[in-house]
């Protein structure tokens, strides 16, 4: 075998233009190859670490609220308390249990009042739990105390209110009657979510419970769990210690619509891939080609000094493999590079992301960066080599099966 | 055009069917993925702009100044004083069909036991039928002028509406007060598109007068022209009138009513002409390299014909045509393979789950269709044979400076 290598090696650096149109095609295969897939996995992290996480890998609610979900109707409620809490930290693989209120009110201020998305949060474990949110704040603080509110900028700007001001929320509460809670709004949030910065407040359970009539009570339970993937089994268990007239809907039939464009993504990975792949390997076996039948001659002198068809095949092959290899590192070192630097600074899709407000989507981060994952890279890799060794196999079928006689005859 | 280096150019063409095959494969998908690419991104768009227009914004939509500043609260208090008025100065527009008044504002709808926040948008139906394809089908008897209310098929299944109901209609006059009333279903709206169906909701607009407390006054006037191509056109038309006798007022075209579709198509644009640009260079690479190869080969036959009397410039058309002639071809076939999949495309389109649709606040169907335009097909094929020209030039160029005697010194083999 290492004298195989060595005539490969050989050939390759005789035939530099042949060698080098094979590295170039192979270089911008897989750098290309590299950059969408970075991209494709930069989204899909996006969705199922951001999204997911924000919208919660299992959601508990009371099962007639779910059934009308669309209403946001508090009277159907779940209790909750830290009997609550414990029994669901207990359940192997969560991480976070996030209670909430979510319900829609009038907050008003001196002069301007708005219709608003109020989310209510529990302020045990706010900084474990609340962390992304407690990122965006740009003026002042995250919600700490049971009167604190936070708004998203442009609802500030709506209201004309600054720090420290008073807000009131104005809400119908279980029993049908309106009612109003007062609260100082501490902080002001950008989101890159067009829905939240201009809707969105943010306030204690506390005062909501106060407000809506729900003492102890809350709309939805979000737990987070290791592995989103696991999320229908975990589920299930979590259903088991639940009480009666409750349910925990895992992300896959809460957000539904999620799997179906992860599956498009894969989709539309594999056919860029084949795109790619396809036109780089016309590329590749012509230059192969091209480079075979060049070299006939010196395969009917190898093969009459004895040389076999399948040490001609597997030559061949080698020069192929030697050459998938360099141009596939070749190409992923620059590909790494940019995806790595694409990783740090992602690219802002605000503009576009208005598309998708009003839907649960609108609440995903509008930034979207790259992703090097290191399986891809494998993959990548494997692809980028395997290009070149299949798009050889032609031309190394040609030199193999052609008989010494037959080449020495033309060459007379 | 000399016959004899097109004759010389075509026969060394088809002398090496293997190679040329493969350099002509190599354009035609290019040509595949430029038409079926374009072709679905074109169509997409085409269909979410058609749909939005036909739909919810109209060609053009006027609104008193400083009110899409504040459009996110859909403010009652910037409106338009006479629309009446308004609408009569641009009748004149160019391409000019109808246009309408209309109030909108947030509000709640109720059954008492279900409540939901909607849209509440005060319109002359008459004269919005005639602008926007929204009401055609309804499920009912239709607005007339008074309490009366349609909502979206979507919303009606969320409450558990038959299309008779009695609903309550809460909402806040231009002065800020509170105001509810009862309102009769009169009808349910289906237009496939569910986000609009589960927020807005349509009450007759002498109701909204008086439910809003407007007193003759709009929120925005929607207009509607003959087609797209007289929006260029009448917007200058319609923002001249208003400088002049409404400068209080000011219009805006569908492009500046969504520009988040307008950044869409621009990034969709963009992505897949880079995409294209990277297939094209290696479509050009490929040719180039095929060509030196076959220059060098035949660097003996260059020599004889130089040695014959054939100038500089005849021994660099011929290599030029040959790129050219395998741009050609590999165009030829590209059409052959893509024409099967652009006529499905354009027929029956791709299936999208209605799931993803619903996550989007613009109308899309759920078969993505692809555009077929002449436009689309020329410029396939134009800029793939641009691309085999130029592959061709730089080894033409090596051709042509060959010297003849080291030429024919190698020999013929």
């Amino acid at each position: 075998m290492p004298i195989f290598l060595k005539i490969a090696f050989g050939n390759l650096l005789k035939n530099r233009r042949t060698s080098l149109t094979i590295l170039i095609v192979v270089f911008v295969c897989v750098f290309l190859m590299e950059f969408g897939v970075g991209f494709i996995d930069g989204f899909r992290s996006k969705i199922i670490k951001d999204f997911l996480k924000e919208a919660g890998h299992i959601k508990i609610y009371n099962s007639s609220y779910y059934k009308d979900l669309d209403f946001s109707r508090t009277e159907f409620n779940i209790p909750y308390d830290t009997k609550m809490l414990d029994k669901l930290k207990a359940v192997s693989g969560v991480q976070n249990v996030i209670p909430e209120l979510n319900f829609g009110a009038i907050a008003n201020s001196v002069n301007e009042n708005i219709e608003c998305l109020v989310k209510a949060v529990d302020l045990h474990d706010i900084e474990k739990n609340y962390t992304r949110r407690e990122k965006m704040m740009i003026e002042g603080h995250f919600i700490q105390g049971e009167k604190d509110i936070v708004l998203g900028y442009k609802a500030a700007k709506y209201l004309h209110v600054k720090l420290g001001d008073s807000i009131i929320l104005l809400s119908v509460d279980q029993y049908g009657g309106i009612n109003a809670a007062e609260g100082r709004l501490v902080g002001l949030s950008k989101t890159n979510s067009s829905l939240e910065d201009e809707s969105l407040v943010v306030c204690a359970l506390p005062l909501a419970q106060k407000l809506l009539a729900l003492e102890g009570k809350v709309t939805e339970i979000t737990v987070n769990i290791e592995d989103p993937m696991e999320a229908p089994i975990k589920a299930g268990v979590i259903q088991k210690i639940l009480p009666t007239g409750t349910i925990a809907v895992p992300w896959q039939v809460g957000q539904a619509f999620i799997v179906s464009y992860l599956k498009i993504l894969d989709v539309v990975v594999v056919i860029l891939s084949i795109i790619i792949i396809f036109a780089a390997s016309l590329g590749i076996l012509n230059s192969f080609l091209m480079n075979i039948l060049n070299r006939m001659q010196e395969f009917g002198v190898l093969r009459a000094m004895g040389v076999g068809k399948g040490q001609i095949f597997g030559m061949i092959l080698t020069e192929s493999f030697m050459l998938g290899v360099i141009g596939t590192i070749a190409g992923l070192i620059p590909g790494t590079l940019v995806v790595k630097y694409l990783e740090a600074n992602p690219f802002n899709y605000q503009n576009i992301m208005k598309l998708m407000e009003g839907s649960t989507m609108g609440a995903i981060d509008a930034s979207i960066g790259f992703l090097l994952i290191p399986a891809s890279l494998v993959v990548i890799l494997f692809t980028g080599v395997l290009i070149s060794v299949v798009a050889s196999l032609y031309p190394a079928v040609l030199a193999a099966v052609k008989k010494p006689s037959e080449i020495m005859r033309v060459l007379e | 055009m000399n016959w004899k280096i097109f004759y010389i150019a075509l026969r060394n063409v088809f002398k090496n069917k293997r190679r040329s095959t493969l350099n002509m494969l190599t354009f035609a998908l290019n040509v595949f993925v430029i038409l079926v690419g374009f072709g679905i991104q074109q169509g997409q768009l085409d269909s979410m702009i058609n749909k939005m227009i036909d739909l919810q914004i109209g060609h053009i939509k006027i609104y008193a100044k400083g009110y899409t500043d504040e459009k996110r609260t859909l403010p009652l208090d910037i409106n338009i004083a006479d629309p009446g008025k308004v609408i009569d100065a641009i009748k004149g527009a160019p391409g000019f069909v109808a246009a309408s008044p209309r109030i909108i504002h947030p509000g709640i709808i109720s059954d008492t036991n279900r409540k939901m926040n909607v849209i509440v948008n005060g319109i002359d139906m008459d004269m919005e039928k005639k602008i926007l394809t929204a009401y055609d089908k309804i499920d009912g008897s239709g607005l007339g002028s008074g309490a009366e209310v349609i909502v979206g098929k979507k919303l009606a299944e969320i409450m558990k509406l038959s299309g008779s109901e009695n609903l309550m209609l809460y909402s806040q006059t231009v002065y800020n007060a509170n105001n509810l009333e009862d309102v009769d279903v009169k009808g349910i709206y289906s237009v496939g598109f569910d986000n609009m169906e589960k927020i807005n909701v349509f009450i007759p607009y002498a109701f909204a007068q008086r439910f809003f407390d407007m007193k003759g006054h709009a929120t925005e006037i929607i207009i509607k022209l003959k087609d797209m191509g007289s929006v260029p056109q009448a917007t200058k038309y319609i923002k001249g009138v208003l400088a002049s006798r409404f400068p209080g007022l000011e219009a805006l075209d569908w492009k500046e009513e969504a520009p988040e579709l307008i950044e869409t198509v621009r990034m969709k644009h963009t992505s897949l002409a880079v995409f294209t640009a990277v297939l094209l260079f290696l479509a050009f690479f490929i040719i180039t390299n095929t060509i030196t190869m076959t220059v060098y080969e035949r660097i003996p036959e260059i020599g004889t014909l130089r040695a014959m009397g054939l100038e500089k410039g005849q021994v660099r058309s011929i290599f030029i045509t040959e790129g050219i002639l395998l741009g050609i071809f590999g165009v030829i076939i590209g059409y052959i393979v893509s024409a099967p999949m652009m006529y499905y495309l354009v027929t029956h389109g791709i299936y999208i789950d209605p799931s993803i649709t619903a996550a989007l606040s613009v109308p899309m169907d759920f078969h993505m269709k692809a555009a077929n335009s002449p436009v689309i097909w020329i410029m396939a094929g134009v800029i793939c044979i641009i691309a085999g020209l130029f592959g061709a030039y730089f080894p033409a160029n090596m051709a042509a400076e060959t010297k003849i005697v080291d030429a024919l010194k190698r020999g013929v083999k």
